[in-house]
């Protein structure tokens, strides 16, 4: 007999005071998980979105921010329009080093023509680009040819073929970017010429074809040079050209920000709220306990047990039932995250990013340490009051 | 070998009201003594013992073991002069319930044994067929009668070869055969052994058994008869 095996044994031989904690520590630890997957994984998302964009400014016709946003985040379709010579304007704003277009397109709903139903589209100019080029560059060795593309991580060329097709027109899937966990995931990226081409064929291969404004982009991505403020040049960008919304990078998204603190606020409540009742039913479970085993504390004292030995033996049982309990709670959490994350992302309005396995591991582990260190703060004061006791008052009881 | 000087125990009950439970007690017994000391309840006798078992801290006074004032000591020396000095039969069901009976014998040598796992549990059988319940080494305390839980509890308290055995009313449950039983399995310890008794009890038919008794009353030592 050492003192963890009694401490288990003690667990063994008390199944209420154990099921209680057991079940508190789950639904803690459990509710803990998937508020930070939840709410890290709209950061995450975000953050990576931002990251993929790569501007500094993305200038959109006024009142459609919103839309692009959406679009670019959640896949809704937006028609916003911005003249294509607005770009020589930004272009000659003090500050601006280099600035791209873009065009934002979605293939059509449940189409013979296409074999990708509903997918995000965005057109780039290869000559300006600097936010999807690099990464073509790197891993591609240059950039797409015509009726070439990249996709997000979840594109990929139906089984049995050799192309994607949209609107009638062949395209060849030439790689997949790194998950985002926004709807950049499920979108091709190709070059403006392709996006005419395809415009071209789809009026006579396609159920609807696709119509392209000319002289029209959807948004322009602007990069600032060395030293220049982000906020100075988009009040010269608004000042320069009429009818335009520049949005600042740290702006970007702003509205999805908000959401996703809104939402973190209400995790974070509800969590606090479980969190506190729980630590205080722990609290009162032990004492109760505690104080119910105040005689069998006393009988350990006069077989020898030092202070040192009650306290622990309390601690470790109240420690191994957190851990017990905290186990199942979090890997429920992961599960249940990971297989409604497409539900969350609809539910919640916002994008989601699913951790990667070492990532998950990490906060799984912050889990464990945070059950633990609340059920053994929990536990300490009764533990402490018990162990202080003299033997004979225990024994009393 | 037990010596206690001028001891004395105030409880202090709910609010201020104090309770003399041992009163400038002295007394000194000498190793290989079999001591009952009988009293109504309430006389102070569970106090008395608890105070020569280091249980709790007097008021007044010292509670000295072949020497060595108890309360000088840190709480690590008193516990393990209480595991090695000390085995203790208390009035109440005092075997852990998650336990059977075999670890329960062999639970002091957590505190206090020098040998194996494998010798506590050798030793935990031995007493065990010493008692007369070779055949429970696997039960669990619910499982048991009062009297075969004392019996175990009798076989806990030897575990460690203790010098001072100290019982706390150990038949005040048990019917007059059982009780029997455990006092003539008490007395046959103490007869094989060099090992000094302290019995407190409110039966003064018990003192029979002993080698020497004493009395209590209102917290004090009131007589004492060879």
């Amino acid at each position: 007999m050492n003192l963890w095996r009694l401490a288990r044994r003690n667990i063994a031989g008390s199944s209420y005071r154990s099921s209680v904690v057991f079940l508190c520590a789950l639904v803690v630890a459990g509710l803990a998980l998937s508020t930070i997957l939840i709410v890290r994984g709209a950061s995450e998302s975000l953050r990576l979105a931002s990251l993929r964009l790569g501007a500094d400014i993305v200038v959109v016709a006024e009142g459609t921010e919103s839309k692009v946003e959406s679009a670019l985040l959640m896949g809704t379709p937006a028609s916003a329009a911005l003249p294509r010579s607005n770009l020589q304007k930004i272009a000659a704003v003090p500050g601006v080093a280099a600035v791209s277009p873009q065009l934002y397109l979605s293939s059509l709903k449940n189409a013979s023509c296409c074999s990708a139903s509903e997918m995000f589209l965005v057109a780039f100019d290869p000559a300006t680009d600097f936010t999807v080029s690099p990464w073509l560059q790197k891993n591609l060795g240059g950039t797409l040819r015509l009726g070439e593309a990249v996709g997000g991580t979840y594109v990929f060329t139906p089984e049995g073929e050799q192309n994607i097709r949209l609107y009638g027109y062949f395209i060849t899937l030439k790689g997949n970017l790194e998950p985002t966990g926004t709807n950049l995931d499920r979108s091709m990226f190709f070059t403006l010429d392709t996006a005419n081409d395809m415009a071209r064929v789809s009026k006579t291969q396609a159920d609807q074809p696709l119509q392209i404004a000319p002289d029209t982009i959807s948004a322009a991505l602007v990069k600032l040079g060395a030293g220049a403020d982000v906020h100075d040049v988009a009040a010269r960008i608004m000042q320069a050209v009429p009818g335009v919304m520049p949005i600042e990078s740290p702006n970007l998204f702003l509205a999805f920000r908000r959401q996703i603190s809104g939402l973190l606020g209400a995790m974070l409540g509800i969590l606090s709220i479980t969190g506190i009742l729980s630590l205080v039913l722990i609290g009162l479970v032990l004492s109760m306990a505690a104080n119910e085993r105040r005689r069998e504390m006393g009988v350990l004292k006069a077989l020898g047990a030092t202070r040192g030995f009650v306290f622990k033996v309390l601690v470790i049982e109240a420690g191994l039932l957190a851990l017990a309990g905290a186990l199942p709670g979090l890997a429920l959490a992961a599960l249940t995250v990971y297989l409604f994350r497409s539900l969350i992302i609809r539910g919640l309005g916002v994008p989601f990013l699913y951790p990667s396995p070492l990532q998950l591991l990490g906060l799984v582990g912050a889990c464990i340490i945070g059950a633990l260190m609340g059920v053994t703060l929990a536990a300490a004061y009764p533990a402490w009051r018990v162990s202080r006791e003299d033997a004979a008052i225990s024994m009393r009881e | 070998m037990i010596e206690l000087r001028d001891v004395s125990k105030t409880y202090t009950l709910d609010g201020d009201q104090a309770v003399e439970a041992v009163r400038d007690a002295s007394l000194s017994v000498s190793q290989g003594e079999f001591v009952i000391i009988t009293g109504r309840s309430g006389s102070g006798k569970t106090t008395l013992l608890n105070l020569v078992g280091g249980m709790t801290r007097p008021t007044a006074g010292q509670v000295l073991i072949d020497g060595v004032d108890l309360w000088q000591l840190g709480d690590r020396e008193q516990s393990r002069l209480r595991s090695r000095k000390f085995g203790f039969i208390f009035q109440f069901p005092s075997l852990l319930p998650s336990l059977t009976v075999l670890e329960n014998v062999a639970l002091p040598a957590m505190f206090g044994a020098d040998g194996s796992g494998q010798e506590d549990t050798r030793r935990s059988q031995e007493l065990l067929e010493l008692v007369g319940l070779a055949e429970k080494l696997h039960a669990y305390p619910r499982q048991l009668s009062a009297g075969q839980q004392q019996r175990v509890v009798v076989a806990r308290a030897l575990l460690n070869q203790p010098a001072i055995l100290l019982a706390d009313e150990p038949t005040s449950d048990l019917d007059e055969q059982t009780e029997h039983e455990i006092m003539q399995l008490l007395r046959d310890i103490y007869r094989r052994t060099a090992i000094t008794i302290l019995l407190v009890t409110h039966t003064s038919q018990l003192v029979s058994y002993g080698s020497r008794a004493l009395k209590m009353a209102a917290g004090a030592i009131i007589d004492e008869s060879a």
